[in-house]
C-alpha cells in the first residue's frame, strides 16, 4: 500500500511497483485512509490473498502524517496490521526525522527523491533481511540494531551488571532487566526455539 | 486476529519477535534461507516506465510552482495564518523536491530542498527571511521555464551561489 496525499508521487510509486512485480498496489490520500484501509485488511481472510504486504508512507502527508499512522500500526490489536513493514519516505530527511521514525517502529526510511533502485533496495532489504520484532518496556518495532559491532566496553544501555541478564542467540541478543522466574519469564514468540531452550536452561540452573 | 503479542500485554523484559518470512516467497525465495530477488529486467521496465512519465512530471511541477507562489503570497499577506501558509509551501515545495531529482531535475530539487533547510527551523521568520523563499521560487520558475535540468551549468551555478548567499546571511542561527 502507498500512503501519500501527492497523488503524482503515488502514481510514480505505483508504476515503479507494478513494474518490478508486485500484484496489486493500494492507494491512500493520507494517514486516515491508509488506516480504513489496513482496518478493513485486518477484518478478511488471510487465506484471500488480499493483506496487505508492505506501507509505503509520506512522512509529511495530511492531515494524520506518516508518524502517526506508523504509530497507529504499531499499537494496532491484530497481528496483521502490527508487524507490517513501513517504509517512511520523506525529503526532509535529517537524523532527528530518521531517528523520530526509527523509535516509532520504522522498518525503512526511503529518503527522497525516490528513484526505482532506492524503492527496490528497500523492498529486498524488507524480503531478505527481515529484522526481528522487538518488544521492549518503551518500544514496539522493528529491531532497531541492523548490526552487531565488536564493543570492549560495558553495555550503556544497562543499569548495573548485576540486573542483566544476557542471552545470546547468535543475531539477536535478549536482554532482560529482571531475573528469570515463572512469574516473569524471558518470552520468546515464534520460532525462537534455541532461546527457549537457552531461558529454560537458567530457569533450571537458579532454581 | 490474534492478542497475545499485544504491545500492551507485556510489562517489563524484552521480547524478541520472529516472524515467518512470507514476502520472500512471494517473490520467488523460499522460507528456509533461499533470497529473493528482483529481475533486473524488472528494474529496467520500471525505469522505462517512469521515463515515460516526464511530461506529465513537468506539467504538474507547474500547477505545483502556481500552488507554491500562492502559497508564499498569502503567507506575506495573511500574517495571522502564516504559520499555516509556511507549512503549505514546505508541504508543496518537498513534493516538488521528491520528483525533480526523479526526472532528472537536479537543481529544481536541490532548490526546494534548500527552501525546506532554511525555511523548517525557523519558527516565525522575518519579512526579509521570507523574501529569501520567495528569491527560491522564483529561481525554481526560472528552472522550469527555461527546461533547466542536471546541475544547471552557469545559469544554475549562478543561481545556486545567490541563494546560497542569502541564507547564510538570513538562515536561523544555531545556538553557540
Amino acid at each position: 500500500m502507498v500512503a501519500d496525499d501527492n497523488r503524482f508521487v503515488r502514481s510514480i510509486m505505483v508504476t515503479i511497483l507494478k513494474a518490478l512485480g508486485i500484484g496489486k498496489v493500494l492507494q491512500a490520500e493520507n494517514g486516515e485512509e491508509a488506516m480504513a484501509i489496513l482496518d478493513v485488511s485486518a477484518q478478511m481472510d488471510s487465506t484471500a490473498g488480499r493483506d496487505v504486504d508492505i506501507i509505503f508512507a509520506d512522512h509529511l502527508m495530511e492531515p494524520m502524517d506518516g508518524i502517526g499512522l506508523l504509530k497507529w500500526v504499531r499499537e494496532h490489536e491484530s497481528d496483521k496490521v502490527r508487524f507490517l513493514p513501513v517504509v517512511m519516505m520523506s525529503g526532509e530527511a535529517d537524523e532527528a526525522a530518521v531517528r523520530l521514525a526509527r523509535d516509532t517502529g520504522v522498518t525503512e526510511y526511503l529518503a527522497k527523491p525516490m528513484s526505482v533502485i532506492n524503492v527496490a533496495s528497500r523492498l529486498l532489504a524488507i524480503i531478505d533481511k527481515p529484522r526481528a520484532f522487538v518488544r521492549a518496556p518503551n518500544y514496539f518495532g522493528p529491531d532497531r540494531r541492523r548490526q552487531v559491532l565488536p564493543y570492549e566496553g560495558s553495555d550503556r544501555r544497562l543499569m548495573s551488571p548485576e540486573d542483566v541478564r544476557v542471552v545470546d542467540e547468535g543475531t539477536h541478543m535478549v536482554i532482560d532487566s529482571q531475573s528469570v522466574s515463572d512469574e516473569n519469564p524471558v518470552e520468546i514468540v515464534d520460532g525462537s526455539a534455541e532461546l527457549s531452550e537457552v531461558a529454560e536452561a537458567r530457569r533450571a540452573a537458579s532454581a | 486476529m490474534n492478542d497475545n503479542h499485544k504491545p500492551e500485554s507485556r510489562v517489563s523484559g524484552v521480547e524478541i519477535i520472529k516472524r515467518p518470512n512470507k514476502l520472500r516467497e512471494k517473490v520467488g525465495g523460499s522460507a528456509d534461507g533461499k533470497p529473493g530477488m528482483i529481475d533486473p529486467a524488472a528494474l529496467a521496465r520500471a525505469g522505462t516506465h517512469v521515463a515515460r512519465m516526464s511530461d506529465a512530471h513537468i506539467a504538474q511541477t507547474r500547477v505545483d510552482l502556481t500552488d507554491l507562489q500562492e502559497a508564499y503570497r498569502r503567507a506575506m499577506t495573511d500574517a495571522e495564518n502564516r504559520p499555516a501558509h509556511l507549512k503549505r509551501v514546505i508541504k508543496i515545495s518537498d513534493g516538488i523536491m521528491t520528483l525533480g531529482k526523479t526526472f532528472g531535475y537536479d537543481l529544481l530539487s536541490d532548490f526546494a530542498n534548500s527552501l525546506n533547510h532554511f525555511l523548517v527551523p525557523l519558527p516565525n521568520p522575518s519579512v526579509a527571511q521570507l523574501q529569501v523563499v520567495g528569491l527560491h521560487i522564483d529561481a525554481m520558475h526560472v528552472l522550469v521555464r527555461d527546461d533547466i535540468k542536471g546541475d544547471g551549468g552557469q545559469i544554475g551555478q549562478a543561481l545556486s551561489i545567490s541563494l546560497n548567499m542569502a541564507r547564510a546571511k538570513l538562515g536561523a542561527r544555531r545556538p553557540a
